[in-house]
């Protein structure tokens, strides 16, 4: 009876842990404004991107594609007012060769303290 | 075993080989450059960090009834980067005084972390509903010539509705007709459209001038599913310059649609390098909805490296 209670309660011991370690995390990477920007340079498609941001409160996610000399630009915004994380749908180059095209993220929220942050990255092929 | 000797070796060879060749294709389809920078920003009324598009001017104001706000920026970024600081009240560069100054400034400039209080006139808020927008400028060494990838602007345009109730005019401005109109079907999240290129010369990120020229360029300014009203402002690095021997523009497009308007932008009389953004700020006298904030945010044209000779 006794071995059983032990275990028992080992057991909630050891799930109470692995759920506040998950918010602790969770809360962590939240609490600060952070981005990023995914590039993919496909054989068969032109080039593509899309924009991720996680943060606190009031979150958003930017990302472009551009190419000198070339006006078709593409733009796709996304925004959250709670926290978590916001993505961008994928914008593509405007050509099917990759090179000279630049694709630009903007992340931009609140931390959890209200600090605005605002991160950008950019590549160019 | 010795009869698939040669078998085994082509095989490695082969695999040595085209190894060599999927691996140098990924490398080469990879990016060539990468450019990145992460700043903060906490703008404070001294009894805390402001976190709403709208405040009443009351809020703001210290002893001396002059408009207050302390400032804590700086950067995120391993690397010392410098900033540039300039305020716009309904659309004009105003002046400001820096901490206990009595001098007052047009812009300031900070590198690394730093904080700050800056007083502006109040006069300057004479509408019921005025706008403020703080522009910080970010690693303002880095000019569109040196680096193709600043060119898509990484400058901090924070914008706030300052209500003051002691007031009651609205803004009164006149509003310009764009040259031509274009459809637009905009995709889901394409936002607000602002591009400018160059009409009588060779779009580059550099652009010579000869002295006492003003530039004539192409401006492109619309997109939104809602919006009809933009202003359009240009700044060289943190001063305000005139389109159109005017210090702002406001412009009416219809609703899916892109404006076009040639326009001439002022230059400076002195020799030297000058950084040139456009921005373009839709419906300019709303009440932000913090809500729908993607359709009030200040989107900001390519930048370009000005050298007046």
């Amino acid at each position: 009876m006794l071995k059983r209670l032990v275990k028992k309660s080992v057991l909630t011991g050891v799930l109470v842990g692995t759920l506040l370690v998950a918010s602790v995390t969770v809360w962590g990477i939240s609490s600060q404004v952070e981005g990023k920007l995914f590039t993919l340079n496909p054989l068969l498609s032109n080039p593509k991107g899309y924009a991720l941001t996680t943060g606190y409160k009031n979150i958003t996610a930017k990302c472009s594609a551009s190419k000198d000399g070339v006006i078709n630009s593409q733009t796709k915004s996304s925004y959250a007012s709670t926290g978590g994380s916001v993505e961008t749908n994928y914008v593509s180059g405007p050509t099917f060769a990759s090179s000279g095209t630049t694709f630009k993220s903007t992340h931009r929220g609140y931390n959890s303290t209200g600090i605005y942050q605002i991160k950008s990255n950019s590549k160019s092929y | 075993m010795k009869k698939y000797k040669r078998f085994f070796v082509s095989m490695f060879i082969t695999v040595f080989v085209l190894s060599g060749i999927v691996i140098a294709i990924i490398v080469s389809s990879g990016p060539k450059s990468t450019y990145s920078t992460s700043a903060y920003v906490a703008v404070s009324n001294g009894a805390g960090i402001i976190q709403e598009n709208s405040f009443d001017i009351l809020s703001c104001t210290n002893e001396e009834d002059e408009f207050q706000l302390e400032i804590r920026s700086g950067s995120g970024e391993e690397r010392m980067l410098k900033f540039e600081i300039s305020f716009l009240v309904n659309y004009e560069q105003t002046y400001f005084y820096l901490n206990d100054s009595k001098e007052p400034v047009r812009n300031y400039i900070f590198s690394g972390q730093d904080e700050f209080k800056i007083r502006i006139d109040k006069s300057s808020f004479d509408l019921k509903n005025n706008q403020l927008i703080i522009n910080i400028r970010q690693d303002i060494e880095v000019t569109s010539k040196s680096n193709e990838l600043v060119r898509d602007s990484n400058t901090i345009n924070l914008r706030y509705n300052v209500i003051n109730s002691e007031k009651t005019k609205e803004s009164n401005h006149d509003i310009y007709i764009v040259d031509t109109i274009e459809n637009y079907d905009p995709a889901e999240g394409a936002g607000v459209v602002c591009q400018i290129r160059c009409v009588n010369r060779e779009d580059q990120a550099l652009i010579k001038i000869a002295k006492n020229e003003d530039l004539k360029m192409q401006l492109e300014v619309g997109g939104s599913t809602s919006a009809g009203e933009y202003v359009v402002i240009a700044y060289l690095n943190s001063e305000q310059t005139e389109i159109d021997n005017k210090s702002n523009l406001y412009l009416e497009v219809d609703k899916n649609s892109i404006g076009m308007k040639q326009v001439e932008i002022t230059m400076p009389r002195e020799s030297g390098e000058y950084e040139l953004e456009v921005f373009v700020i839709p419906l300019p006298f709303d009440y932000i909805d913090s809500d729908a904030i993607l359709q009030y945010n200040v989107v900001s044209a390519q930048r370009y490296t000005i050298e007046v000779e």
